[in-house]
């Protein structure tokens, strides 16, 4: 009977394990990918792909809207949705269309745990002026209204940003800050670095910090990750290490919510010499900025001092008792 | 002198251990490169040396990059690879205040909740499509200016006087800290009495921000709460607006 026991609870725990996370709440949305950023000659005709999907248990009826953006106050990549673009073409949207199969689509349904791929047309005829448009493809629920007293509706959107951008033209900026505390007792060390695109279209810079000692070593090196910086805007610059799983480095970026490098070496002592090497796009320019700090590791060195004291005056006593 | 030869030891290992920092990564490197991984189980990396990189995560999506005719496309985050997506969700859209009586605020919450694994960075800005409001005749309850009588959709300020009138709300963070608005935090509101207007579309007014983050995440949970109180001189009627979420991934 044991034995028959064993295979069933087995089995049982095997089937559970598959059973996938049910969603209680009433409204959640999936939406992929989360840009997309498209690089068009005129007279181009673009079609890409947006997937929604309903992860909740309920049916939804989402509208389907076009707004423009450009970067929020903070710098960090975050979205400030606006009036109208600052483009040439106040009517780009109208050459935007979503289809669903062969059917435009300014609403759509979608059953419980369904998702839907829509293609997204963009049409650009050969005129179209150089330029950058960026704006949101936004999914918002709608909403039944109902016969009771007194009471809020909330409804949900999920949003896909895309980054149009329209013509040619060399990447133009310049950095616009780099600095870290000039002086710090231990790492990891925060260094702030914000590039300003001065270009007509976004860019994706690359590069890295070098750090060099007090001897001209090369001792560290972060790399910067290639996060979009928007046309006439200024970004903060995070590092690759944005999933690291170190413990340190997720606290402190919780901490700091806004894009730092951090570098995480920890034992520092003496001058150093910080480079941002920076090229803005593949055919570059490229861009060099220096910054020092100084660490020296006070507490560290307060606590050594005091230990040695302890052990010199020990010697002292054990000797003292030793000649006597 | 033996005594004295193990005690220099002891304290030497003991002042080693104490300043000497525990290895959270591996890192090797020399002249040319330098690879830096998160643990030594980790599967994902990022390698870099001699103007090469490489950025490897373990399965999942790959993000697409397409070409035809005069145009590119790159869908997603070449630097991201996840399966947690981006998906947004409200746990309750009906938020029910029931009867309201004068100088007897109510409270009630529902909670949003934000999975970003695709991009660094997501935002959900809120707006109501007009203040609380009877749509027969349009006799509204005011937006809350708080107790002092300052806030807007951009300031916050305490709301604890049962006699001040409005409508207004408050973000505290469920899950990871500070996905609130900063108006909200410990530092600008270690009462946690603050409260905030919806932005209000009807006149115009800019959606807001009420949660945010910067990096990614599964499950990132903040509590809206709702508070309304109505004067002696409030009409009677069925008072009703909506709120509208959206969530949008850092570009």
């Amino acid at each position: 009977m044991k034995l028959r026991i064993i295979p069933l609870f087995i089995a049982l725990t095997a089937s559970l394990s598959f059973v996938s996370t049910a969603h209680a709440d009433p409204l959640s949305l999936a939406i992929s990918p989360p840009i997309l950023q498209i690089q068009a000659l005129p007279p181009a005709k673009v079609t890409t792909f947006i997937t929604i999907m309903n992860t909740s248990n309920n049916a939804v009826n989402a509208s389907v809207q076009l707004r423009p953006f450009t970067q929020a106050d903070l710098e960090n990549g975050q979205v400030k949705f606006i009036d109208k673009f600052p483009g040439p073409d106040q009517k780009i949207l109208q050459k935007v269309r979503i289809y669903l199969g062969n059917q435009e689509v300014t609403s759509l349904d979608l059953a419980p745990k369904q998702q839907k791929k829509l293609t997204l047309l963009i049409d650009i005829p050969e005129n179209e002026p150089v330029s950058d448009y960026y704006f949101s493809v936004i999914f918002i629920s709608n909403f039944s209204p109902t016969d009771k007293t007194n009471y809020s509706q909330a409804q949900g959107g999920i949003a896909t940003n895309v980054l149009l951008s329209i013509g040619k033209g060399a990447a133009q900026g310049d950095i616009s800050r780099f600095s870290t505390p000039f002086y710090v007792e231990s790492g990891p060390v925060p260094f702030t670095l914000a590039i300003h695109n001065s270009g007509t279209h976004f860019i994706a810079p690359q590069g890295n910090i070098l750090v060099k000692n007090m001897f001209g070593q090369t001792i560290g090196k972060i790399d910067i990750l290639p996060v979009n910086v928007l046309a006439a805007t200024t970004r903060l610059i995070p590092d690759a290490s944005q999933n690291s799983s170190s413990a340190s480095l997720k606290t402190l970026r919780e901490k700091n919510p806004q894009p730092f490098i951090f570098w995480p070496e920890k034992f520092l002592l003496g001058p150093y010499q910080a480079t941002a090497n920076i090229t803005l796009s593949n055919t570059g320019p490229q861009l060099t900025q220096t910054t020092y700090f100084f660490a020296f590791p006070i507490q560290a060195i307060i606590i050594t001092i005091i230990i040695l004291s302890f052990i010199t005056l020990i010697l002292i006593r054990v000797k003292n008792k030793v000649v006597l | 002198m033996k005594r004295l030869k193990l005690f220099f030891l002891s304290a030497f290992i003991l002042i080693f251990s104490i300043f000497t920092n525990k290895a959270l990564a591996l890192t090797m490197s020399n002249n040319n490169f330098m690879l830096q991984m998160g643990n030594f189980n980790s599967f994902s990396g990022v390698t870099s040396g001699n103007n090469k990189n490489l950025s490897f995560t373990s399965g999942e999506t790959a993000s697409g990059l397409y070409s035809s005719g005069n145009y590119k496309v790159r869908a997603g985050f070449q630097y991201i690879r996840s399966i947690i997506g981006f998906s947004f969700s409200i746990d309750q859209t009906f938020v029910d205040f029931g009867t309201l009586s004068p100088g007897s605020p109510v409270t009630r919450t529902n909670n949003l909740k934000i999975s970003n694994g695709s991009a660094y960075g997501y935002s959900v800005t809120a707006f109501e499509t007009h203040p609380l409001q009877i749509i027969a005749n349009g006799v509204m309850i005011p937006d809350t200016t708080c107790d002092n009588g300052t806030c807007s959709e951009v300031i916050a300020s305490g709301w604890s006087s049962p006699l001040t009138y409005g409508f207004g709300y408050r973000c505290d963070a469920v899950t990871t800290p500070n996905q609130c608005n900063s108006d909200f935090n410990s530092t600008n509101d270690p009462s946690g009495t603050n409260f905030k207007q919806f932005a209000n579309n009807a006149a115009g007014k800019t959606p807001q921000s009420v949660m945010s983050g910067s990096n990614v995440g599964k499950n990132m949970q903040v509590q809206i709460t709702y508070k309304v109180n109505i004067s002696a001189t409030q009409a009677a009627g069925n008072y009703i607006n909506n709120i509208v979420y959206v969530a949008t991934p850092s570009f």
